[in-house]
């Protein structure tokens, strides 16, 4: 059995307005996080994910027994420097003298250290899907490979330059002259959708039962990583077929049906077609009640970091009986959330993540413990 | 400077350069040699990066810098004062950049 025991998350809650930007656009952030970003000697995304590396939980997992691994999970892996394509000096930019330690693997190797990890340190960059993606690996590692604990960061240098200036000209998040036009980020909804950029990083412990220190907060199931037939390498099939994928071998492998999920936790970007696709593989996949949410409108897109962090949010939220709703929903239906709803049972999650470059993550949580 | 005021700054760089876990890593004396204050190579790139920020050696100065098994923190310490372009008057203004 594989337990997820213990994690931290940090999330922004405050936006701003980027409109120094080629394509103005709000974002989620942590302005103190840029503060002396022009000594060199700041890297943000790691400032960020300090945020949940826990000193004493990282203590207490280097004294615990137990072959022990550690998954960075690096999205689109880091960024750092200037923008050849920002119109001008905008208040993100920043060069970061310590390049080493921009090598995702690198990093890695340090915060492995500091958590025990001495039998495997490794990274993904499975874009967007990324730390739901190694969901996928912890299940390997702890169910074929002999190790009793997987320890998983999921961080990305979300809030730059480049990532603004990129998502800004594929139209993939919510920029500025669309907001004048009263588009609200949102997901599965006619009138409002998209999201903005956001920071945020969540750090998880996924632990066997031989060395279950604590109560685990649930159980990992299953996963499943996929992709789909395509001819568009950063586009999705309007059917859907690469979330069905994965969720299928997440289920299959699992020995779980539909029925038994009662909750979804989309990957909910809210653009037309991710709305068009995980809508299609949610109407493949299920022929019984569910309901649906996303957080990315709430928190805004933490990339790599945002599978396994929307999915702890979740569960955060869980413990008071509360599935959060997609904000600014115009249309009312019995499956993706436009209000809370108070649960009363536990239920089994199906957490779902896309990322360009056609990767499709899935896996399933049981809350109960 | 005294030499506890130098070991202040030195811990509080640790501190920031390898912040989850600094506690461990605490430096009594600024003779201990740098393979025996627990920093591996990568921190003590930063320790060099941030101290020579903090006394204004260019980065051609710091590459000069060549230490050996037997290279103590008060031998970086001095290397710095030898290229050094600024100095700090308080422990507090040297760390100021580095927070």
């Amino acid at each position: 059995m594989i337990y997820l025991t213990d994690y931290r998350t940090v999330a922004a809650t405050h936006t701003d307005l980027f409109d120094e930007m080629s394509y103005p656009q709000r974002a989620f952030w942590f302005p103190e996080l840029f503060a002396k970003k022009d000594s060199g000697l700041v890297y943000v995304p790691h400032k960020l994910a300090d945020r949940v590396l826990d000193v004493e939980l990282l203590r207490s997992l280097r004294e615990r027994k137990g072959k022990t691994a550690f998954i960075l999970a690096s999205g689109n892996a880091h960024f750092a420097g200037i923008n050849p394509y920002a119109i001008k000096k905008s208040r993100l930019t920043y060069d970061y003298k310590l390049l080493p330690l921009t090598l995702t693997q690198v990093y890695a190797g340090r915060i492995g250290q500091m958590c025990g990890a001495d039998d495997l340190i490794t990274t993904d960059a499975s874009a967007c899907a990324s730390s739901l993606k190694v969901m996928s690996d912890v299940c390997q590692l702890m169910t074929y490979q002999g190790f009793d604990r997987v320890c998983v960061l999921g961080v990305e240098d979300t809030i730059n330059d480049k990532v603004l200036h990129f998502f800004g000209e594929s139209g993939a998040c919510l920029t500025y002259d669309k907001e004048q036009q009263g588009i609200k980020p949102s997901a599965f909804d006619h009138h409002n959708g998209g999201f903005y950029i956001g920071q945020g990083a969540v750090f998880a412990v996924f632990e066997n039962e031989n060395v279950l220190v604590n109560k685990p907060k649930a159980k990992l199931i299953s996963a499943g990583v996929a992709s789909e037939q395509s001819t568009n390498a950063i586009g999705q099939r309007e059917d859907g077929q690469g979330f069905v994928k994965a969720a299928a071998l997440a289920l299959r492998s699992g020995n779980i049906s539909t029925e038994e999920i009662q909750i979804v936790k989309t990957h909910g970007t809210g653009t037309k077609s991710n709305n068009m696709s995980e809508k299609a593989a949610l109407q493949a996949l299920f022929h019984t009640p569910f309901i649906a949410t996303s957080f990315k409108q709430i928190i805004g897109h933490t990339m790599g970091a945002s599978g396994l962090l929307e999915t702890c949010l979740l569960l955060d939220s869980l413990q008071s009986g509360i599935v959060p709703a997609i904000p600014n929903r115009t249309q009312k239906d019995d499956v993706y959330l436009s209000e809370p709803m108070m649960i009363k049972r536990k239920p089994k999650i199906l957490s779902l993540a896309a990322g360009m470059g056609n990767i499709y993550a899935a896996a399933i949580f049981d809350t109960r413990v | 400077m005294t030499d506890q005021e130098l070991l202040l700054i030195m811990n509080g760089i640790v501190k920031v350069a390898r912040p989850v876990s600094a506690d461990e890593l605490k430096i009594e004396s600024l003779d201990t040699l740098i393979k025996d204050t627990g920093l591996d190579s990568l921190d003590f790139l930063m320790v060099g990066v941030y101290l020579s920020d903090i006394y204004g050696v260019s980065e051609e100065d710091v590459k000069l810098m060549k230490l050996t098994e037997e290279s103590t923190i008060r031998d970086v310490f001095e290397f710095m004062f030898k290229h050094s372009t600024q100095t700090p008057k308080t422990v507090e203004e040297a760390l100021e950049n580095v927070k």
